[in-house]
């Protein structure tokens, strides 16, 4: 509502302002615009109202161009004078109203479809807001639990995990070719070097020791 | 020399021939039961007068050894720290008698003296030695050993060893390396029931006051008993969570304690006596091993050992345990030729490779053996000689039982070779079936015809029947009235020889009322076996036999009836709970086959997917294996089993079938061994090894001589690929016991090299192969190495490999690396290969010539590979000719370019391996059977068995 009254006072501080400067004012305070403006729109308001008045008590529902001169006059005004005013002189036309553009916040705002009212509650009440302000929703997807695709999962994250150890282990150290080209080495093998003594991590190999010690030996 | 034409093929071949000659020479100049030696002590003349009066002379030798290059073995890291750190040790070796290596003796098994020991070592280095440990003063350990023991049976190991005292035997220590405590106590935990299953069996205490077993690294051969102590690789060792090697070192601790008695207490007068002891220790071993690992296990023992003999002979003729007699003459006119020659060939063998003689000995030990376990009269021979040999073991086999054993020996111990038995059979109508054995083959290498009684046992409808036949001929024919009226009808529990009776499905038989027909069940000659029965009967043996060997038999006749019958009886082996784990493994590789030749009309999924599925796959997604759990010892084997036979599945374009690879690929996959007890290693091990096997030679696209790149592998390979090289790296990271994975990566990276997915290259392998790396790879390396060489090799190539043979610290990997050449030659022989060039031959011989006096293991490997690269196999000759030709040659000595061309056209070439064939009986008589007993029969061929595997073992 207020955007719409300001659009209006908008317009009609324009149309003051052009009237101004057709009768030779070159600035006008803020203020005096404001009366100006004000007191425009309280006759405009007057008038609209006083051809309500007229048209609704001839028993008609819209108003007629008389109803609008009989309103002028209760005011006051004289309605001839207008037409030579308007006839008389070049006035400035004043920019024809852009059509608003509707919010772009709006847009943004909603999430999802809103809930229609259920039929309880009286329709004119407002609407519901966008579900997300009232919607609980998870923050996660639900695990899936079922045995296979653990194992799978599993599978490829222990996969994963090995490939990548290797991968890095293999562009850290020297490798291997099985192939004769040294461009296409896709298959890197680690190269082996010796450990002495070479039983030791063979009878011993690391991570064996603690399976071993949850069987109390 | 240069110039090897055809003439001088044969010029190497009496060069072994004259080599034999001369190392026979070389070996009786210093052989000390000959009264030859090698250290010559002048007595003064002021000394003189002692010898006179006949009072004692005590001669003290001083000696210093140093770099030695045989007889002790030192281990030395090479990285920082101190002795201690880097676990630097050193322990004595050798082949048989080789105690002379290290220290001036008598290194004859049957002199024998007390002895005390001193040993100044570091002072972070504990000595072990011989005896009891006196006490410790400074740094020197004072050993003494008061039972009169002979100078091979004495060793030495020196290290930084840990200490760990038997809880159950404090008696009983065990030492190992640093850092190794834990595998130690676990490796040892049932130790001590061997040594109580021995005292117990022969009545006796365990002779000596103390047992000591040292864990050493790169030793000479997997155990080797001293007196009191044994020395042992410490490769034995394993951690609670390992399974395979468990039962492995458990058999060779139990081999080692064995020994102690017959072996060390016991030692022997004589080589020919060898067989004696190592027989009697085998077959306590055996005992042992039947005590603790089950009957069916000891059975499957005595059979696969029994088949390997037989394969032996065959290949390289009759193995004679005994060869310091010939069998007595025999009344008939008789070949007598070679007495004295024979001996001296043995001889030859003995130090060569001493293992081919002692093979017949079985039997009298264990003959002798039975009767003293049953009479419980034996008691140990005691005095100042302890040296039993066969004389005395014969009076007092003869004093306890009353019997003569002297046919019995003759028979097996002193003749070397097997029978060979094809029985076929015929039902008639009139309820009988017609048997025919014969023995075809008598002439063949290794084959020998067998005179006596011989069981056979026929599982008819109503029970088993046995019937004792004599065989006198080669062909013997027996009719035999069978007990049941053939009622295939009529429905009734048919009684099994272990008096369980089971139902049957008898719709596959025919009007016989025979079930199967088996012949010498028990296994108590040294046969091998052909029975021809139809497949129904080998189905009905394998379903309802519970002997495991004629389940073994069964499945091995069954390859060769690819029928849906067999397909059934086989996968319901496999699936069978109550079966033995081997005979499921062992249907499995069957069914391969059997799928294989029924490939055209094989309908369903490949063959055992979906008993695998139902074994182990899981119970909500069957496609995906369990986690790990190697509760089930038997589901153990099988599931490391079936997927390696389903790789050997093949479809009709002979490649693996895809969805056998893919099946493979998720078990690598889906493999989860986080919640197991037990390391999955061998499982992964086996798996790659599958993968490997999965691999057929490649069908080329692209024309020959491009490179293989990593483009153009077909995406099953690169798959396959990945997997392994993944593997395979990741071992670097977190290895795993014995390295087992990288060792299969390595074989299955050799088979897409040969079967051309992979440029064929030995970088790789050489590196695995160098010194410093865990022995299992050292050897997977070279063996593809060896392989390598032989498809694609050069010179250098062999040269490497010889370079290794040559010079590698490690002696046990020297003499296996000789083995894998042997097994696997870079040429064959007169096949005018690309490496049989002049500077090989040149290389071999000279080692064998100058290079091994302190090896005579390697020695005589050697001379294996050069027999099999140079000397043609040909019909033997009589070696009296032959000797009375060399007697006439003049002793030149052998240098390196090997024999004098004088001999040239004199001496025909000769197959050493046969020589030994020579001992062959050409003719025999009937012998009094009443004397071989089944039972005797029995123990005793259990002895030759393991006597025969020994030796087996000893040349493979």
């Amino acid at each position: 509502m207020d955007q719409q009254v300001n659009m209006y006072r908008k317009m009609l501080a324009a149309a003051v302002s052009s009237i101004l400067l057709e009768h030779g004012f070159d600035t006008v305070e803020k203020e005096c615009l404001g009366t100006l403006t004000e007191m425009i729109q309280a006759f405009i308001s007057e008038v609209g109202n006083q051809s309500k008045n007229y048209c609704e008590l001839s028993g008609r529902s819209e108003p007629l161009i008389a109803d609008v001169v009989l309103g002028f006059v209760d005011m006051g005004f004289n309605f001839n004078s207008l037409d030579s005013y308007v006839k008389s002189g070049k006035h400035s036309v004043l920019p024809t109203l852009q059509t608003q553009q509707p919010q772009k916040q709006l847009s943004m705002l909603p999430a999802g479809t809103k809930q229609p009212l259920p039929s309880h509650i009286p329709q004119h009440l407002p609407q519901f807001p966008d579900p997300h302000a009232y919607v609980r929703t998870p923050t996660h997807k639900q695990p899936i639990i079922d045995y296979e695709s653990v194992r799978e999962k599993a599978a490829i994250q222990k996969k994963d995990i090995e490939k990548a150890l290797t991968k890095f282990l293999a562009k850290t150290s020297p490798t291997h070719n099985l192939f004769d080209t040294d461009e296409s080495n896709i298959f890197p093998l680690i190269a082996c070097k010796p450990a002495y003594p070479p039983y030791l991590s063979a009878l011993l190999p690391p991570g064996s020791d603690f399976r071993s010690r949850g069987l109390g030996l | 020399m240069r110039h090897i034409s055809n003439i001088s093929i044969p010029f190497w071949m009496r060069g072994l021939e004259l080599f034999s000659n001369y190392h026979l020479a070389a070996a009786l100049k210093v052989d000390p039961d000959n009264n030859a030696g090698e250290l010559v002590v002048t007595i003064p003349s002021e000394a003189a007068h002692l010898v006179a009066e006949g009072t004692a002379l005590r001669v003290g030798i001083e000696f210093s050894l140093e770099q030695p290059q045989g007889g002790i073995h030192f281990v030395v890291p090479p990285k920082e720290g101190t002795y201690a750190e880097r676990g630097v040790h050193m322990f004595t070796y050798g082949h048989q008698n080789s105690s002379r290596l290290w220290f001036p003796c008598v290194d004859s098994f049957a002199e024998t003296c007390t002895w005390k020991l001193e040993f100044t070592v570091d002072e972070e280095m504990t000595a072990v030695s011989n005896g009891d440990l006196i006490e410790i003063c400074v740094e020197t350990y004072h050993y003494s050993l008061n039972i009169p023991t002979c100078a091979p049976n004495i060793s030495l190991a020196v290290g930084p060893f840990e200490i760990f005292v038997d809880p159950y035997m404090h008696e009983v220590t065990h030492f190992c390396l640093p850092n190794l405590l834990p595998l130690l106590k676990v490796t040892t935990r049932y130790m001590h029931e061997a040594f109580e299953f021995y005292e117990e069996t022969l009545s006796n205490r365990y002779p000596y006051s103390c047992y000591k077993q040292v864990f050493v690294d790169e030793t000479h051969e997997d155990f080797r008993s001293y007196a009191t102590m044994s020395i042992l690789s410490v490769n034995l060792l394993h951690s609670a969570v390992i399974i395979d090697q468990v039962y492995l070192t458990r058999r060779a601790m139990a081999q080692a304690i064995a020994e102690q008695f017959y072996g060390c207490f016991i030692s022997m007068q004589n080589w020919s006596d060898m067989w004696l002891n190592k027989g009697i220790s085998q077959y306590l071993c055996g005992l042992y091993c039947k005590k603790s690992f089950g009957n069916n296990e000891y059975r499957e023992m005595i059979q696969s050992t029994l088949l390997d003999v037989v394969k032996y002979e065959e290949e390289f003729g009759g193995i004679v345990l005994d060869p310091s007699q010939p069998p007595a003459p025999l009344p008939v006119g008789a070949n007598t030729p070679q007495t004295s020659q024979k001996t001296s060939e043995e001889k030859f063998y003995f130090f060569n490779k001493e293992p081919p003689h002692h093979v017949s000995n079985f039997l009298t030990n264990s003959y002798h053996w039975q009767q003293t376990r049953l009479s419980k009269n034996w008691k140990w021979p005691v005095g100042s000689h302890i040296n039993q040999y066969k004389c005395l073991y014969l009076r007092q086999f003869f004093t306890v039982t009353g019997k003569d054993m002297a046919v019995f020996i003759d028979q097996w111990v002193r003749t070397g070779g097997h029978a060979k038995f094809h029985l076929t059979s015929v039902f008639n109508r009139k309820n009988t079936i017609e048997l025919e054995i014969r023995q075809d083959a008598t002439t063949s290498l290794g084959i020998r015809k067998y005179v006596g009684p011989l069981l056979v046992t026929l599982q008819e409808l109503d029970g088993t029947f046995k019937h004792n036949l004599q065989i006198e001929n080669t062909v013997v024919k027996a009719d035999i009235t069978c007990h049941s009226k053939s009622r295939r009808n009529k429905k009734k529990k048919i009684p099994l020889c272990t008096e369980r009776s089971v139902d049957m499905d008898l719709s596959a038989m025919d009007d016989s009322p025979v079930l199967w027909i088996r012949l010498d069940p028990e296994m108590t000659l040294l046969r091998s076996v052909v029975i021809e029965q139809p497949d129904y009967q080998w189905q009905y043996q394998l379903r309802h036999e519970r002997d495991v060997t004629a389940q073994m038999e069964a499945i091995v006749a069954l390859e060769r009836y690819p029928t849906p019958p067999t397909r059934l009886a086989l996968t319901d082996t496999i699936e069978n709970e109550q079966s033995y784990y081997k005979v499921r493994c062992r249907a499995a590789h069957c069914l391969t086959k059997v799928a294989n030749a029924m490939v055209a009309n094989w309908a369903g999924p490949p063959a055992m997917l979906a008993i695998f599925r139902k074994l182990f796959g899981s119970f909500a997604a069957p496609h995906i294996i369990r986690q790990n759990s190697f509760q089930n010892f038997q589901h153990y084997y099988l599931q490391k089993t079936i997927p390696l036979a389903m790789a050997g599945l093949r479809n009709t374009h002979g490649i693996c079938p895809p969805e056998v690879i893919r099946f493979l690929l998720d078990l690598f996959k889906y493999n989860d061994n986080s919640k197991n007890r037990h390391s999955d290693n061998y499982y992964r091990a086996a798996l790659v090894e599958a993968l490997g096997n999965t691999v057929t030679p490649v069908v080329s696209v692209v024309s020959q001589g491009t490179p293989i790149t990593a483009e153009n592998l077909s995406a099953d390979t690169k798959l396959i690929l990945e997997e392994i090289t993944r593997l395979l790296n990741l071992e670097k990271a977190l290895p795993c016991y014995k390295y087992t994975v990288s060792v299969a990566c390595l074989h299955a990276i050799r088979k897409l090299q040969k079967f051309g997915h992979l440029p064929s290259r030995p970088h790789l392998f050489k590196s695995y192969a160098a010194y410093g790396h865990f022995i299992d790879v050292r050897l997977a390396a070279l063996e593809c190495l060896v392989d390598f060489v032989k498809a694609d090799g050069k010179w250098e190539d062999l040269q490497h490999v010889l370079d290794i043979l040559e010079n590698d610290p490690d002696p046990g990997l020297r003499h296996k690396l000789a083995a894998l050449l042997i097994k696997n030659p870079p040429f064959k022989k007169a096949h005018r290969g690309r490496l049989d060039i002049p500077e090989l031959v040149d290389r071999i011989w000279t080692s064998i010539n100058c290079m091994l006096s302190h090896d005579t293991r390697l020695r005589c490997d050697l001379v294996d590979l050069y027999h099999t690269l140079y000397v043609k196999p040909s019909a033997p000759k009589p070696i009296p000719f032959l000797s009375d030709i060399k007697r006439a040659k003049s002793p030149t000595s052998i240098s390196r370019d090997g024999p004098q061309p004088i001999l040239m056209d004199t001496v025909e070439c000769m197959n050493i391996e046969v020589v030994a064939s020579e001992d062959k009986v050409k003719e025999e008589e009937i012998i009094d059977k009443k004397l071989l007993h089944q039972n005797q029969n029995r123990s005793i061929s259990l002895i030759i068995l393991f006597l025969c595997q020994e030796w087996v073992k000893v040349v493979r």
